[in-house]
């Protein structure tokens, strides 16, 4: 018997948590990947919708998604960003792209490698796992209106500062520094949602 | 460009709105600056949340059974893990051995298993490592992670794979897909080298169920690992069928 059994599937039941499915996505294994597409298509399709609307455009944008997410299971890192988040991030730059017409063969794949999600701390990282849409919502409509739409137009809209400066009339410079504040503001407000709701954390 | 200058500009530049000529500038300050770097990926993952805000949207039932379908083309399999940037010493199954692993064989487990927060309490006896954070997940998510896919034999259903952390040399075999044996068999896994024209094997240790299983020692030096069930507890010769194999170099 090999001395340190570090863990064993016998030992660990319970059902398959999103960094479980991910394992098993590394496997090769189809119905993983059918799990997470039946957690998270929704959303997913969601978000594609609200950047291109376009539904032809948001499938296509979501199946190669789910497709690199199932190619690349491998690079994967649990303590950088939810499996969701993760997903999420893939859908934008591929909406983007479009966007920004730019042809998927332009495309840096190097922007999903890029994805340098870092957790601010335990706490937040085990927040986030679990964080629903109706927080970060709430958190978003607590913003001043000019730093969410700056925020929206920048996420969804892909919308470069200067972009986003014609659009407002507002000076590039003050743009850039309302990005950066608003960015603090949600990052606080979801640190004290996620402390009032989660207070064992 | 000054860290100022640079902090200034991180809330576009995480959120991929600058020109691209700043985009560069920033790029290649934090390159150099690792506190703004780290703040640049702080501000990343607020941002990144941002899509968790939309109002779901039920896609056309289609679109999964298009997105199944293109997976299971067999030239879509998962690319060897990026996760494992450092690997020297790995390589490929050669072409004497058969086919090249091409997939990132981590794991699957009938059951399935956490990673860290769903890492459960060890069990008595067992030889659970009695830490909170389960040291194959941590390996990997350090990103130094070596990790060889074992190639599975004809009609084999067993995944496995070596995932080795360069810096201690402490090796993992994972192990998937396979039912739990009785007492007496065994998941016996093999260290092979060549010795006078012909291979030898050492036994490593044996395994009982799908799992993932700190090695006693490094496959370094060897040049081939395999992984067999074996009728009785093993010897020095590998007497049940190979699951999975691969050849080091």
């Amino acid at each position: 018997m090999v001395e340190s059994v570090v863990f064993s599937a016998a030992e660990l039941p319970g059902a398959d948590t999103d960094a479980q499915l991910m394992w098993r996505l590394r496997a090769q294994d189809e119905s993983a990947l059918g799990a997470l597409y039946d957690r998270h298509a929704g959303v997913a399709f969601g978000l594609a919708v609200r950047m291109l609307r376009d539904h032809a455009a948001a499938e296509e944008v979501v199946q190669d998604a789910f497709v690199s997410l199932w190619k690349r299971a491998a690079a994967y890192r649990p303590d950088r960003a939810s499996v969701r988040t993760w997903l999420l991030t893939m859908v934008r730059n591929r909406a983007i792209d479009r966007l920004r017409r730019v042809s998927a063969k332009e495309r840096d794949s190097a922007l999903d490698d890029g994805l340098e999600l870092v957790a601010v701390s335990d706490t937040w990282r085990l927040a986030s796992e679990g964080m629903r849409a109706d927080t970060v919502r709430g958190a978003l409509l607590e913003l001043p209106p000019e730093q969410r739409q700056i925020l929206e137009w920048a996420y969804f809209g892909g919308l470069s500062q200067g972009e986003i400066a014609e659009r407002t009339g507002i000076a590039v410079g003050t743009v850039k520094s309302r990005t950066r504040l608003a960015l603090e503001r949600l990052r606080r407000l979801l640190a004290e949602t996620l402390a009032a709701e989660a207070p064992e954390l | 460009m000054t860290c100022d200058q640079a902090q200034d500009l991180l809330g576009a530049f995480v959120l991929d709105s600058l020109e691209p000529l700043q985009e560069s500038e920033v790029k290649a300050h934090l390159e150099a600056c690792p506190a703004c770097s780290r703040e640049a990926e702080a501000l990343r993952a607020i941002a990144m949340t941002i899509g968790e805000a939309v109002d779901e949207v039920a896609p056309p039932p289609e679109l999964r059974e298009r997105i199944m379908r293109e997976v299971h083309r067999p030239q879509v399999a998962p690319a060897i893990a990026s996760a494992s940037p450092g690997r020297r010493w790995w390589a490929r199954p050669s072409a004497a051995w058969g086919v090249a692993a091409v997939a990132a064989i981590l794991m699957l487990a009938a059951g399935g298993w956490g990673l860290n927060e769903h890492f459960s309490a060890p069990s008595p006896g067992r030889g659970l490592v009695a830490t909170a954070l389960n040291p194959v997940d941590r390996l990997i998510a350090s990103g130094q992670a070596q990790v060889l896919p074992l190639t599975p034999t004809a009609g084999s259903r067993a995944r496995a794979a070596l995932v080795t952390d360069p810096a201690t040399g402490a090796t993992y075999v994972l192990l998937s897909g396979v039912p739990p044996l009785h007492t007496g068999q065994a998941y016996t896994v093999w260290y092979m080298s060549l010795q006078q024209g012909s291979l030898k094997a050492i036994p490593v240790g044996d395994m009982t169920a799908s799992g993932a299983y700190r090695m006693p020692r490094s496959p370094r030096g060897f040049l081939k690992v395999a992984i067999t069930k074996e009728p009785a507890a093993h010897d020095s010769t590998p007497r049940g069928p190979v699951l999975v194999e691969a050849t080091l170099t």
